[in-house]
């Protein structure tokens, strides 16, 4: 094309022309590419941000360790097993050590990372050192070592909090409060620099004693030798571990990791392509309106001899520069909204992969910048692409005689051909969705749905068109103006709809999504947990688990006055089948005593599954875990323990939602003896019967409260405790949902403020024939008002089939949770009043400007 | 018929618009030949067919029958590329209505169609200038929006912006009808003496007779119809009306 190898000035010179005049008209088309662009980019940025602070993780707690073994998360093993794992040939080191969380006793809660290594092993400290071990400064190893409630912690922590060495510190550990003595500071790498300096390190020993129990630990850290092959001596480890334990390579770990968080991200890019596919909608709308409005000029263009290739490509060049405007805006916007997000995706994240939070910082990879960038230009382009085609294909005679109107019709039999496909292809990726297939499906099942709406929109508006004209006209002349006004550009009309309708109804779909997820926590958390009252430690560990808490509390609250029965739930993750699942526990008595009630089982269940539950034959399993395995009522399954290989039988189904991909329940002493794990993450209390419920409470944190900080709730408090913290894992997609309104109104607005502008000179005409100010006004606003109500009812369609279709079918798929639909009725009306009230604002605006402009001057030549 | 010398060769052409009970017939069985260098004045009442013959000439809209040949190609057999070719190259309109682009400039208005030819831009800006001062506007208005200028200078933008290209022919639909006496009179001249230096082959609709004693020849139209071809001594320059 000889165009291009000209200097940019005259390759653009004919958009820039045209373009000169209309940029105050195309703003918010650009701010509408530039938001989407900004999405996009956004979403990238954060989501390898986050990827790569959970592997930085990974990779610095393990230091030099190139494997690691450990039971599930948290499972305690011997000291000893360490000894067996050093003997293994390739292995230079085993390092045991205890992870874990504790809490900092001065009001504020702040959550540090405990780490127990043997710290006078030199040897073991070497391997969490970056560099220069000297400088992890123990200045008295000796008395370090001599007195046990000995810690070292980071240079930051301390200079935050004004402490130096020999200051104590009161920690919250599972055995309640505990005073420890300062007696090193850490420099701000390896391990320390991790976790933004909320770590603590202390002796395996001290560390045994206030997080697991004396001789028992959760980790080993393994170094292999230099010329040691890393994969075999994996195995070789492997093979001498005890069932129930697992060595794991960081790789391997980094690999479970995305599996984690890959769920999560599909979603966020879903939300992100969904933005970009609203801007493509605006943009496609209000260059359709730009083109159509400069049809007589292009007719020239045509009849002076310019081609109609050559016209499309002169448009073309238009979208380019509203793409590079919409990019040049959208990447900084991006960079700042990746700075605003990443937090709240980090923590989201976290909850709902159960890691610490990391202290993630955005990084600003060009590659990022470049795909969004493209995705921008791309957007831009191809919303222009079809408008200018139209436009260029214009019948040049009848634009330039009559500055022509729009063909009425539905569409030809091509249409209806591409309706039924989009229409047929969405319905057959659903199904094969349905039939158990990836989350890609999903993906592309609603684009399929999102298409077929946005082409519904033309005979949803014919349909419509006919009823509404005769309801409407009749009241009043406005009514008609309005009505044949919409009804003269059905094109047009219909693609403001049908923008409407996709924008509106993916918030829609993502408020259903989000509520569904958040009712159905409560209703489960509720549904396994009886009683009066619920007490937990008052910290979170990592995602929505409360920290566990030694299960001498449950002593503790027995001497309490006023309370009758208490039992002791213990929760963790484990592994089955080759994945994570989760281990719940209950004391058996919890069941056995129908003192509580009882869980209503789904389906079928064993006769006997009360009482072998309580004598630790049979286990109860999520209804996500049999729909995932497809494992059945009266079946066994065999776990690997810390203490050996465990079958129980299956004796029914409930409706939980502990983990995504599972949950076993099983009786607590039975998981006592197997895991030797004697913490408690719940305490379920039952009142006597002349108690008064709000009395113990108070009793209980009289009496135990000064040892732990204690969460203590009646049973419906802790439902909406732990739909909080759903809400909480959902703030980051809450906070984009919202971004799309942004977006969507802004769209809106414009798509009908511009369609307004345009007929400025008709509604001049109108006022200058005599129609009051007041009735174009009001005609503006029925147009509005109608245009908002079919494109709610659009959206309602769509929200309401994708929702439906998310929760049913992909959820269960891409994140592991069986859901309960709820349909948020409260919020949906205030989306539906919300997007009625902008259409209606939106075109008060220009209508009132019109209304008040003197009709000569609406009339003059352009 | 010597179509291969006629600049435009018009054979029983019938335009129709709408079909059955509604159909209009704009043009009914034209034909007429319009040889190189010829100047044609077509004159008719309003609704006469006079647009729709331009319209077909210059390849815009297709005859329900007949055919119309420019130089002696046929346009019903060129694909729509090459009849925008020819119109690029060949042909310089100026329609009834102003038909300026708002959102350019005086220069850019005029200088347009060149970029399409492959001239580059600073020629034809000077190609503009030239043109522009030809049709008697001063430089100053170059940077100027349509808007900005009266009712006449737009016309004479318009009638440059058709020379521009310089066509062999110029298709001219009421260039004067929006202007005083004075100014129309100008810019029949101007036409007038491109057609007698370069050979411009011209057609004028008009409703003038006055500006209809330009041409050689005087067509006249009625129903789409020609009712009336005469030749007659040009009377140019001189305020005598042909009938009076
Ligand atoms: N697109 C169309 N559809 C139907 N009828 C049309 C169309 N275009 C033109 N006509 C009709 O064809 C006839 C000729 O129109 P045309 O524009 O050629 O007249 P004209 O001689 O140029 O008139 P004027 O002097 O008013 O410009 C008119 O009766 C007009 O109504
Ligand atoms: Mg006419």
């Amino acid at each position: 094309m000889r165009s291009l190898l000209v200097s940019p000035r005259t390759f653009l010179l004919i958009p820039r022309c045209f373009l000169r005049a209309n940029y105050h008209r195309l703003i918010l088309t650009v701010s509408a590419l530039a938001a989407g662009v900004a999405l996009v980019c956004a979403i990238d940025l954060v989501n390898r941000s986050v990827i790569e602070a959970f592997e930085e993780i990974v990779d610095t707690m393990a230091g030099r360790a190139a494997l690691q073994v450990s039971a599930g998360n948290g499972g305690l093993f011997p000291e000893e097993t360490a000894d067996t794992v050093n003997a293994v040939p390739g292995v230079e080191l085993a390092v045991s050590a205890v992870g874990a969380t504790a809490f900092v006793a001065d009001g504020s809660g702040e959550l540090l990372t405990v780490h127990g290594v043997d710290v006078t092993n030199d040897a073991a400290v070497r391997v969490y050192q970056a560099r220069d071990p000297d400088r992890a400064g123990v200045k008295d190893p000796l008395a370090f070592l001599n007195q046990p409630d000995s810690v070292i912690l980071t240079y930051e922590f301390a200079k935050r909090r004004r402490l130096r060495i020999g200051d104590p510190i009161e920690l919250e550990t599972p055995t309640g409060r505990h005073q420890f003595t300062i007696r090193g500071l850490l420099e701000p790498q390896g391990i320390a620099r991790i976790h933004g300096g909320s770590l603590v390190v202390m002796d395996l020993f001290a560390a045994e004693a206030a997080f697991t129990q004396p001789g028992l630990i959760n980790r080993i850290d393994v170094v292999v030798r230099r010329d040691a092959d890393v994969t075999t001596v994996a195995e070789r480890v492997g093979a001498v571990l005890p069932s129930g334990l697992r060595i794991a390579p960081p790789a391997q770990r980094k690999a479970d990791l995305h599996k984690v968080m890959q769920s999560m991200q599909v979603v966020l890019r879903a939300v992100g392509l969904l933005g970009l596919a609203a801007a493509f909608l605006i943009a496609f709308n209000r260059l359709a309106t730009v083109f159509d409005e400069r049809a007589w000029q292009l007719g020239i263009m045509r009849a002076t001899g310019v081609r109609a290739w050559s016209v499309w490509w002169e448009l073309l060049k238009e979208s380019l520069i509203l793409g590079a405007l919409g990019v040049a805006v959208g990447i900084p916007l991006g960079i700042g909204l990746g700075r605003l997000l990443l937090p709240i995706i980090a923590t989201t994240t976290a909850l709902s992969s159960k890691l610490t939070v990391p202290d993630a910082t955005l990084v600003v990879r060009p590659s990022s910048l470049v795909v969004a960038a493209a995705l921008g230009f791309a957007t831009a382009v191809l919303a222009a692409a079809r408008p200018a085609w139209r436009a260029a294909r214009v019948n040049i005679a009848e634009t330039i005689r009559g500055r022509g109107t729009e063909d009425v019709r539905i569409g030809g039999t091509t249409m209806w051909v591409v309706r039924s496909l989009a229409l047929l292809s969405a319905i057959g990726m659903m199904t094969m969705q349905a039939a158990g297939g990836s989350p890609a499906w999903s993906l592309a099942a609603t684009g399929a749905v999102l298409v077929t709406a946005a082409l519904a929109a033309r005979p949803l508006l014919h349909v419509v068109d006919i009823p509404m004209l005769h309801s409407v006209s009749q009241r009043n002349a406005s009514g008609l103006f309005a009505v044949t006004g919409l009804a003269r550009k059905p094109h047009r009309t219909a693609l403001t709809i049908a923008t409407l309708g996709v924008g509106f109804g993916t918030v829609i779909w993502i408020w259903i999504v989000a509520q569904s997820f958040e009712q159905s926590v409560i209703d489960a958390s509720i549904g396994s947990l009886r009683g009066d009252i619920a007490v937990s430690s008052a910290r979170v560990n990592d995602g929505f688990v409360e920290a566990p808490l030694d299960e001498a509390i449950l002593s503790s609250l027995r001497h309490v006055a006023g309370v009758h029965t208490v039992i002791g739930e213990q929760m963790i993750d484990w592994h089955y089948a080759g994945g994570p699942v989760a281990i719940s526990s209950f004391d058996p008595e919890y069941l056995s005593t129908g003192e509580f009630g009882r869980w209503t089982l789904i389906g079928e269940s064993l006769p006997d599954v009360w009482e072998g539950f309580a004598d630790g034959t049979m286990a109860i399993i999520s209804s996500s875990l049999a729909f995932h395995l497809g494992t059945r009522v009266g079946e066994n399954l065999t776990l690997d323990t810390p203490s050996g290989p465990l079958t129980v039988r299956v004796g029914g189904v409930l409706m939980t939602l502990i983990s995504p991909r599972g949950a076993i329940i099983m009786s607590r002493a039975l998981f006592k003896r197997y895991w030797h794990d004697t913490h408690v993450v719940h305490s379920l209390i039952r009142v006597d019967k002349s108690a008064d419920v709000a009395s113990v409470r108070a009793s209980i944190a009289r009496d135990l409260g000064t040892q732990h900080p204690l969460k203590i709730l009646s049973l419906p408090e802790l439902g909406q405790w732990f739909g909080e913290q759903v809400q909480r894992a959902f703030s980051g997609i809450y906070a984009l949902a919202i971004l799309i309104l942004l977006v969507v109104l802004f769209g809106a607005a414009d798509t009908l403020g511009a369609g307004v502008l345009e007929r400025q000179r008709e509604l001049a005409q109108l006022r200058a024939t005599g129609v009051r100010a007041r009735h174009v006004r009001r005609m503006v606003l029925i147009e509005a008002g109608l245009l908002g109500v079919l494109g709610l009812a659009l959206a309602m369609a769509i929200g309401l089939t994708l929702g439906v279709f998310w929760v049913r079918e992909t959820f269960p798929y891409m994140l592991g949770w069986v859901l309960d639909l709820h349909i948020p009725y409260g919020h949906l009306a205030l989306i539906s009043i919300l997007s009625v009230m902008t259409c209606i604002v939106a075109a008060w605006l220009p209508a009132a400007r019109a209304a008040r402009l003197e009709p000569a001057t609406g009339l003059r030549y352009e | 018929m010597m179509t291969s010398t006629a600049a435009v060769s018009i054979e029983h052409v019938t335009k129709q618009y709408g079909t059955g009970a509604q159909a209009v017939a704009a043009l009914t069985d034209v034909t007429m030949a319009i040889p190189i260098g010829e100047f044609v004045s077509i004159m008719g009442p309003s609704g006469s067919g006079k647009s729709t013959l331009l319209n077909m000439i210059a390849g815009l809209d297709t005859p329900t029958e007949g055919h119309v040949r420019i130089r002696g190609e046929d346009l019903a057999v060129l694909s729509d590329d090459a009849r925008s070719d020819l119109r690029l190259h060949q042909i310089g309109f100026i329609f009834q209505s102003f038909n300026l682009f708002p959102g350019f400039t005086i220069e850019e208005n005029v200088a347009w169609p060149l970029k399409f030819i492959g001239i580059g831009w600073r020629t034809a800006r000077d190609r503009a200038a030239v043109v522009l001062r030809q049709v008697g506007l001063a430089a100053a208005i170059r940077t100027r929006r349509p808007s900005e200028l009266s009712g006449g200078e737009q016309q004479r933008v318009a009638i440059a912006r058709a020379l521009i290209t310089e066509p062999s022919l110029l298709l001219a639909d009421e260039p004067t009808g929006n202007l005083d006496t004075r100014t129309g009179q100008a810019i029949l001249d101007l036409i007038l003496q491109l057609n007698t230096e370069r050979k411009l082959s011209v057609i004028l609709v008009t409703h003038s007779t006055f500006a209809a004693t330009y041409g050689h020849r005087t067509v006249e139209l009625q129903d789409g119809r020609i009712v009336r071809d005469v030749r007659a001594p040009r009377q140019a320059g001189r305020l005598i009306p042909i009938g009076a």
